[in-house]
């Protein structure tokens, strides 16, 4: 594993989403790579996001729009309390990564509408990473263990 | 360059057997291909191109790694990801092996001057058909051997690579996305949607491969399948399974030792427009089918020295319907509907019964064997072009056209093959 992806699967290990960009045109590289696709220049990880309790550098919020989005069928009955439905969703970030976060929302969402990341981390069995994103300013629901 | 030409092709039932080793169904695969092509000496093949989802390795036992099957990113300690190599579950079937190409060639009891595996997830087998063609049309070959099988719980059907998917890899979610994506742009309903699988399952009736040729869904029971997500319903799938397809690729030099009716590939088209399924800029098309599409028909226009050939010039085709939303997605692709006009022109097929579109029921009806569905998307147009595809038979055609595509559709290659 090359030092950087090291370094990026090491801060969202701890819940820090840190954006790779290049060294020499400040493209975001997405996923993780060594090298810039726009010009092969060298990757380093900027400043860190975190989000709901998560350590991160300072209050940043990294923010986006949903581009497209579904919902997912919950296996059992929903926790009891809940009132929110978790949908997937296809969402562009302003610092030019586009990625698929879950979302928890009492009504489906529609593209266009803004989203916070917040939260990451690597998935329990270690199929790859796991990305939250809520409405900005969204009350938390109890029921929810995303939010816990 | 030289024109090349399919000369015979063989295929396996579809089945969900996961106990069969990989090489035994190409095997199969290729013997049923000389069983129906007895003109060719197997000694007669100077190349052998094997295609498979898994880069012909499974690994031993790597495959049932819950619902995920194995990985392809193994260096990032995904599931499937080799472990410890020297340890072999002695209970586990096996799945495949790398040096697939040379075994086959072993097995069949052939020495080839070439053989290799290509690898391309679920457009394997279509590029396999593109490295076949052009041994032959560069000269490197007079004839070829492209054979492509699948195991149905094989680890290709991931892309574990794609980190911006998150924890939503499997190939459900990027079809919700896209099938979300196109309702929302042309006013789709899902009702719209479910002549689709109703009409796959319908042709695939007369398939004698097909998965489940039983099986006789309607439209109502497509909407009242069970959910998977928001926007994708159970028998919107098409279902991962077990086969085999191979073909016979020989130059214009020879192709009369071995038959005198050849299909010819005519046209080639491949695009790749990212690897990754959030690099999509338009969620309601498939910008690679399109391209893909065009530049084969405009190569197959070109080779036969007359006017370009065009979309409607195609008697009979065999589309990527990985999923519901992908045939109109690939009908408006192709040029045989105009934008947010696929899902009208899907139902126009389901009501009119045609066979112009996925005659042997597409990947939905058929199944969907990853290795083999390019093979036998290109066997069955080539058996529509000889007129024998018995009862599910287009009418007449001189003219097909494969279009097989991989990874949400980031990637798509296409044949235009004529009598």
């Amino acid at each position: 594993m090359s030092p950087v992806l090291s370094e990026f699967e090491r801060a969202i290990g701890r819940g820090l989403f840190r954006v790779p960009e290049c060294t020499e045109c400040g493209a975001a590289v997405w996923p993780p790579s060594e090298f810039c696709s726009a010009c092969l220049g060298g990757v380093r990880l900027g400043l860190g996001y975190g989000g709901g309790g998560v350590s991160g550098d300072g209050d940043k919020r990294l923010q986006g729009r949903i581009v497209e989005c579904s919902m997912e069928m919950p296996a059992g009955r929903p926790a009891a309390g809940s009132v929110r439905s978790s949908f997937f969703c296809l969402v562009a970030f302003e610092c030019g990564i586009r990625l698929i976060a879950r979302l928890a929302a009492p009504v489906p969402p529609a593209p266009g509408d803004v989203v916070v990341l917040s939260s990451c981390g690597m998935s329990p069995d270690g199929a790859g990473y796991v990305f939250e994103v809520s409405t900005p300013d969204a009350p938390e629901d109890p029921a929810n263990p995303a939010n816990m | 360059m030289r024109r090349a030409c399919i000369v015979g092709c063989g295929t396996t039932r579809f089945t969900t057997d996961t106990s069969e080793a990989l090489e035994s169904v190409l095997l199969r695969s290729v013997k049923n291909l000389f069983d129906s092509t007895p003109e060719c000496d197997r000694r007669d093949v100077e190349a052998m191109i094997v295609s498979n989802a898994s880069g012909g390795y499974a690994g031993p036992g790597s495959a049932g790694h819950g619902s995920h099957g194995g990985g392809n990113r193994g260096g990032r300690g995904r599931p499937g990801s080799a472990g410890n190599l020297s340890a072999r579950d002695p209970h586990a079937p096996r799945r495949g092996s790398g040096y697939m190409a040379p075994i086959l060639a072993e097995l069949a009891g052939m020495s080839p001057r070439a053989a290799h595996t290509v690898e391309s997830l679920c457009s394997s087998g279509t590029n396999a058909i593109v490295s076949g063609y052009a041994h032959v049309a560069s000269g490197l070959a007079d004839v070829v051997l492209v054979s492509g099988a699948e195991i149905r719980d094989t680890p290709g059907r991931i892309l574990w690579w794609d980190d911006s998917r998150g924890e939503f890899k499997h190939p459900v979610y990027w079809a919700s996305l896209l099938t979300s994506g196109y309702k929302r742009a042309f006013g789709v309903s899902d009702d719209d949607l479910a002549v689709i699988p109703a009409r796959a399952y319908a042709n695939a009736r007369s398939n004698p491969d097909a998965l489940r040729p039983e099986a006789t869904p309607t439209a109502e029971d497509v909407a009242g399948s069970r959910r998977l997500t928001g926007d994708l319903r159970l028998l919107d799938c098409s279902r991962p399974c077990t086969g085999g397809a191979s073909i016979l690729i020989a130059s214009e030099d020879v192709a009369g030792r071995y038959t005198d009716d050849p299909v010819w590939i005519a046209g080639v088209g491949q695009s790749v427009t990212s690897a990754g399924f959030a690099k999509h800029q338009n969620l309601s098309r498939i910008e690679s089918a399109r391209m893909a599409c065009r530049d084969a028909l405009r190569m197959a226009g070109s080779r036969n020295g007359s006017a370009p050939m065009s979309i409607s010039d195609v008697d009979v085709a065999e589309i990527h319907d990985a999923f519901s939303v992908c045939e109109p997605m690939i009908l408006e692709a192709l040029g045989m509907a105009e934008p947010g006009g696929g899902a009208a022109a899907s139902r126009d097929l389901h009501e009119t019964a045609s066979r112009r579109i996925n005659p042997r029921g597409g990947l939905i009806g058929s199944g969907h064997p990853l290795g083999a569905t390019g093979l036998a998307q290109a066997a069955e147009v080539a058996r529509q072009l000889w007129r024998e595809a018995r009862g599910r038979q287009a009418d007449n055609p001189e003219v097909g056209l494969v279009h097989n595509m991989a990874a949400a559709g980031t990637s798509s290659t296409a044949l235009v093959m004529v009598r």
